[in-house]
């Protein structure tokens, strides 16, 4: 094809970008012109042109939907070429084209039942290559009888295709498999001889498990044949042209000992077991000599030879299966044969000096997960010294492996040389790895350590080595932990503890000059709580000094920290120190921060009352016991499990726990098990399902979550007909309300926005006759948006007394999921404490701005925003059209069009974030968003049109928009 | 080490738009390529893993997810690069370049939708020889018609 080779040619020869660009932009230009024309257009000229295009995306140029109209018109040509030429750019440029890709499924259907083996080929991988919505719909059931025939018409070939096919569609639309129908089918299907087939049988197999749809048992019909093709596999039986570097069909034999870690320990018999556990004794017990060494890695100056390439092949592939096999050994735990399990152990330890990197790494990681299992330790104990190395390494892939090894293997027996050796690291290592590292070293300290003053020690260890990756919530924990916990030691030992805090504190503040933030923020904190029980020999003054010195470097946050700190060691020396600390209250009254200035004229009032201070700076009471057990910081590592086989609702599931799992403490009994659930107020921004599958949505309606497994009881925390959900609903569409109502306590909400900048005031009122006391607010952080507390939450209020709660949002991507907002507090002393999980009305509509525009610029703008950037739903109207300009314009922030009526409406704004454009990093980016509503009053129907440029934006307006305006 | 990136070959078995190919490419490729020679194959990268291995000047990247085996991830990618070495006989990049489109029906007969159909490169390359025919007997009936 002469003219696309001269197009690459003349790109190739391009000098510059630019040059590169021009050319692009001229043949761009031209062929749109040619499509313009489409008559006199041959079918070669179409694929040569459309080849052109594939290869102008291929290098990044922006081709928009050109061609994607003449891609679909040759997948229906009767020339093979053609048809290739149209299938894979149809593959390749309208995946996520709906409207296109619903325009090939009928040569898809021609061509699968054609008769011609390459034309079905074709469409099949298209349909693989895309999956989505239409296919799903149309194809489905085609798909799936090509697969259920009995006949054996169909070749290994195409069959293995459908099964890959059937996986995509699966994927999509996931009540299609039945077990009662499949699981046969399937295990009849690894009965078959083919290897290709069987490699994407397993394939669809592995994707079933993990979609998890069906627990994995109502597949156990395919466990024996699986182990019998794998056995056979295991000794060698299988065709030349399927061994790879003399290792018989290596992607088989992984993806086989994948399904089987799927399945329960308990859905294998005795006989089963016994078989599995011959195939792990001989993959692991290949003697050493016969597996491959791994090659040298290239010198300077020393090519590598094929040899040395050929070998490291032969080597990755038997390494691939070995690893593998581990896993399932892994999976298998007590019933693994425990020589196998000591053999492993034995190989990991090898592979941890190989010269291979791949191994080493691929070797840690493997042997933390076998270090979940405890009795393993005897055997991996001896390596820790070669893992502490290995921290030392280059590559960070292989340090951030070793680390979560030896986060596994600590114990209180080793942990002293293992945290002292992290804690020697941590000040050299890069930020990347930094901050996990203090959140490790914090909680293995915390956990082992028999003396918790070693702990604090360690803290305070971070902060003068790495203080900026030490994040808030670990200097939380240490006051967490010093202050105490119910049921904890004894009185004595813990203020020897909190003594040896102090004095630390005391130490750091009074020795450095330009302490970090984040120390002076801990050190103030222990200073001011547990100052008083520092030695005679720090006198007052000194003690106030240590804090004073530092004031002038503080961040905002930090200054108020040691203005109470300071309040607070004045409560325990009053008459030597009234004098200082008065006047140092004195000048703060007139500080330019007006959150300092409130707080220090109130604690000026406060000292005049010696009585009343006395009684508002009451130490703190311990936290409660399952404080204890919930350390904040191990819900903040990532999920690890030692399983790697996960179906995706475990995947979710471990996503959502990241970022903080806050336990509700409703009683210790019943506290444990779906903690999660419980806290989660039904969410109307996040339906699973498209609108017409869903069940009628209704804001009031608050016994409906949405994701399906927990339709139980959600919770009633409410009182009376407002319920914290309705409340929340009605605030996101409002800048201020009531947020929480209850007996005791009630929350009041404002909130101000500002393009991606949102400041809410959350104003607490104590309603009730007693005290409240021990109130703690916790946001876990998202990644969606940046969340910063402007004041503290107050601690306690008494009868009658309000106090307020400043947090600021901002918007960094769209979103579905609003943050969290997670308040405890007690009515008595003793008391459980009450636990609200509550959620910021902080939706993505709040930050949207309304956009002026005309009637012809919405037009215009708004039909080119097709495909998945574009939603429409349908549904009975909740709201009437007279409603929709109220909703519009100041529930969602957009600018009305005046041409709006009763049957249509349209509206436009702009959602801003606070994220730089990668295209002007000067300016944030934002993303224009086009509503239209049409009103069908016959029989009060409504549709809702979102259109904006991102799909993920579309997809959370309108999800927010419908619940709203639409009851089903 | 380069002056810009240029890609050879690209294919997203996930939807995604053009926008975010772009930004895609050009963080993972300035990842690996800051990595040194000698260090593992594999990158955590967001909830995904890199796996990368390097042919002359040509890198292959693949991403996948956390929970595949990485090695074989590798793998996958040689035996595509073989299958390439055979179709066009000792196979250069400017193969690559000038001949892309063959490079895209070749994966498509190793992997489609992200999963490995066949392992063995004898099946492929029959079938990508059976194609070829089936285009050739097409343009010759056009020659003929």
């Amino acid at each position: 094809m002469k003219g696309l080779q001269v197009f690459i040619a003349d790109i190739r020869n391009c000098q510059t970008k630019e040059q590169e660009r021009q050319r692009v932009d001229k043949e761009l230009s031209k062929i749109r012109q040619k499509f313009a024309t489409p008559k006199t257009l041959s079918g070669y000229d179409r694929k040569k042109y459309v080849w052109k295009l594939l290869y102008a995306y291929m290098l990044g140029y922006e081709i928009d939907d050109t061609g994607h109209f003449q891609a679909v018109e040759l997948c229906s040509s009767p020339k093979f070429s053609e048809k290739t030429a149209g299938y894979l750019a149809t593959s390749l440029l309208l995946a996520d084209n709906n409207d296109m890709v619903r325009m090939i499924v009928n040569s898809v259907k021609t061509d699968i039942s054609s008769g011609n083996e390459h034309m079905a080929a074709l469409a099949l991988n298209t349909v693989a290559n895309i999956g989505g919505p239409e296919f799903a719909d149309n194809l489905f059931t085609d798909i799936s009888r090509m697969i259920l025939a009995q006949s054996n018409a169909l070749s290994p070939y195409i069959k293995r295709k459908a099964c890959i096919c059937l996986l995509r569609l699966y994927r999509k639309e996931n009540d299609g498999l039945q077990p009662e129908v499949w699981s046969a089918k399937l295990a009849a299907l690894f009965n078959e001889q083919d290897i290709g087939l069987l490699t994407s049988a397993s394939g669809f197999m592995l994707g079933i498990l993990e979609m998890g749809k069906f627990p994995a048992p109502a597949w156990s019909g395919v466990v024996a044949p699986v182990c019998q093709s794998l056995a056979n596999l295991v000794q060698g039986i299988c065709p030349e042209h399927y061994e790879y570097y003399h290792v018989p069909a290596p992607w088989l034999q992984s993806k086989m000992l994948r399904i089987l870690q799927f399945f329960p320990v308990t859905t294998f018999d005795a006989e089963l077991l016994h078989r599995l556990n011959l195939i792990l004794q001989s993959i692991l017990a290949k003697p050493s000599s016969q597996r491959s060494p791994a090659p040298l890695p290239p010198g300077p100056g020393k090519r590598r030879t094929k040899v040395d390439a050929e070998r490291q092949n032969r080597s990755n592939a038997e390494h691939a299966v070995l690893f593998e096999a581990m896993n399932l050994m892994i999976h298998l735990e007590d019933t693994a044969d425990p020589e196998t399990t000591k053999t492993a152990a034995g190989l990991l330890g090898i592979f941890l000096s190989s010269t291979d990197p791949n191994i080493r790494y691929l070797g840690l990681e493997t042997m933390a997960r076998l270090a979940s299992n405890l009795s393993t330790h005897e055997y991996l104990d001896r390596y820790k010294n070669q893992i502490l190395d290995k921290m030392h390494e280059t590559d960070i892939s292989i340090r951030r492996q070793a680390l979560n090894l030896l986060y596994a293997l600590c114990r209180p027996e080793n942990w002293q040389q293992i945290v002292d050796q992290l804690l020697e690291i941590l000040g050299s290592s890069d930020n990347l790895l930094q901050e996990e590292l203090v959140l490790k070293i914090a909680i293995l300290a915390e956990k082992n350590a028999k003396n918790i003053g070693w702990y604090v020690d360690v803290v305070f260890k971070m902060l003068e080595s790495a203080p900026d990756a030490v994040s808030d919530d670990v200097w939380y924990r240490v006051v967490q932990v010093v202050t105490g916990f119910e049921d904890g030691p004894s009185e004595a030992e813990q203020n020897a503890l909190r003594r040896h805090a102090a004095s630390k504190a005391y130490q750091n503040l009074s020795s450095q000059r330009a302490a970090h933030d984040t120390l002076l923020r801990l050190g103030a904190y222990l200073m001011g709580e547990f100052g008083h029980l520092l030695p005679q020999s720090v006198t007052p003054r000194a003690k106030f000094e240590a804090l004073h010195r530092h004031f002038q470097r503080g961040s905002p946050q930090t200054k108020a920290i040691l203005l109470l700190a300071a309040v607070k060691i004045l409560n325990a020396n009053h008459d030597a120190l009234k004098g200082e600390v008065v006047c140092f209250l004195r000048e703060i009254q007139d500080s330019a921060d007006v959150e300092l200035q409130q707080r220090a004229v109130e604690l000026l009032q406060l000292c005049k009352d010696e009585d009343n201070l006395d009684q508002v700076l009451r130490p703190m009471p311990p936290y409660a016991e399952s404080v204890q057990k919930n350390n904040p910081l191990v819900q903040r590592l990532k999920f690890s499990a030692k399983n790697r086989a996960h179906t995706r609702a475990e995947l979710e599931e471990a996503a959502k726990s990241e970022g903080g799992m806050y336990k509700p403490g409703r009683g210790k009994a019943d506290s444990t098990d779906g903690a999660q659930k419980i806290m989660e107020l039904p969410d109307p921004g996040r339906p699973s399902k498209p609108a017409a599958a869903s069940p009628p949505k209704d804001a009031s309606a608050s016994e409906s979550s949405d994701s399906e497994e927990d339709a139980g009881p959600v919770q009633s925390n409410g009182t009376g007909a407002a319920t914290p959900k309705d409340l929340w609903s009605q605030l996101c569409i409002t800048p201020q309300g009531r947020f929480y109502t209850s007996p005791q306590l009630v929350m009041e909400l404002k909130q101000e926005y500002n393009a991606a900048t949102g400041r809410l005031t959350i104003v607490f009122i104590n309603s009730a006759k007693a005290p409240i006391g021990n109130i703690r607010v916790h946001i876990p952080q998202v990644d969606t948006m940046r969340i910063q507390t402007f004041s503290e939450v107050p601690s306690s209020l008494k009868p009658g007394e309000q106090a307020s709660h400043l947090v600021q949002v901002q918007c960094l991507r769209p979103f579905l999921q609003p943050a969290k907002y997670l308040v405890e507090y007690c009515t008595a002393p003793g008391a459980p404490p009450q636990q609200l999980p509550m959620l910021l009305p902080a939706v993505v509509t709040k930050f949207i701005t309304p956009a002026q525009v005309q009637m012809a610029q919405f037009r215009q703008f708004f039909d080119t925003l097709t495909g998945p950037r574009e939603l429409v739903l349908d549904g009975q109207a909740k709201a009437q059209p007279k409603e929709w300009l109220n909703y519009l314009g100041k529930g969602f922030n957009m600018f009305v069009l005046p041409e709006s009526g009763p049957t249509a409406a349209f509206a436009a704004g702009t959602l801003n974030t606070a994220t730089p454009d990668p295209a002007q990093p000067e300016k944030m980016m934002t993303v224009p968003v086009l509503v239209r509503l049409q009103y069908d009053s016959g029989r009060n129907f409504v549709r809702l049109i979102v259109r904006t440029q991102h799909p993920e934006v579309t997809n959370a307006l309108a999800k927010i928009m419908q619940t709203y305006l639409m009851s089903g | 080490m380069f002056d810009f990136l240029i890609v050879r070959l690209k294919k997203w078995f996930v939807p995604c738009p053009e926008r975010d190919q772009f930004r895609t490419i050009k963080e993972v490729s300035s990842l690996i390529l800051n990595r040194s020679p000698k260090v593992c194959n594999f990158l955590e990268w967001r909830d995904y893993k890199l796996c990368y291995k390097r042919y002359a000047s040509l890198f292959f990247i693949a991403c996948v997810e956390n929970t595949d085996n990485e090695l074989l991830a590798l793998e996958t990618v040689h035996h595509f690069v073989e299958c390439l070495d055979r179709y066009f006989g000792n196979v250069c990049e400017l193969d690559l370049i000038f001949n892309f489109h063959k490079a895209y029906y070749i994966l498509d007969e190793i992997l489609i939708s992200g999963e490995l159909q066949e392992s063995s490169k004898r099946a492929v390359l029959h079938h990508i020889s059976e194609q070829d025919a089936m285009m050739q007997e097409n343009e010759q009936a056009k020659r003929k018609g």
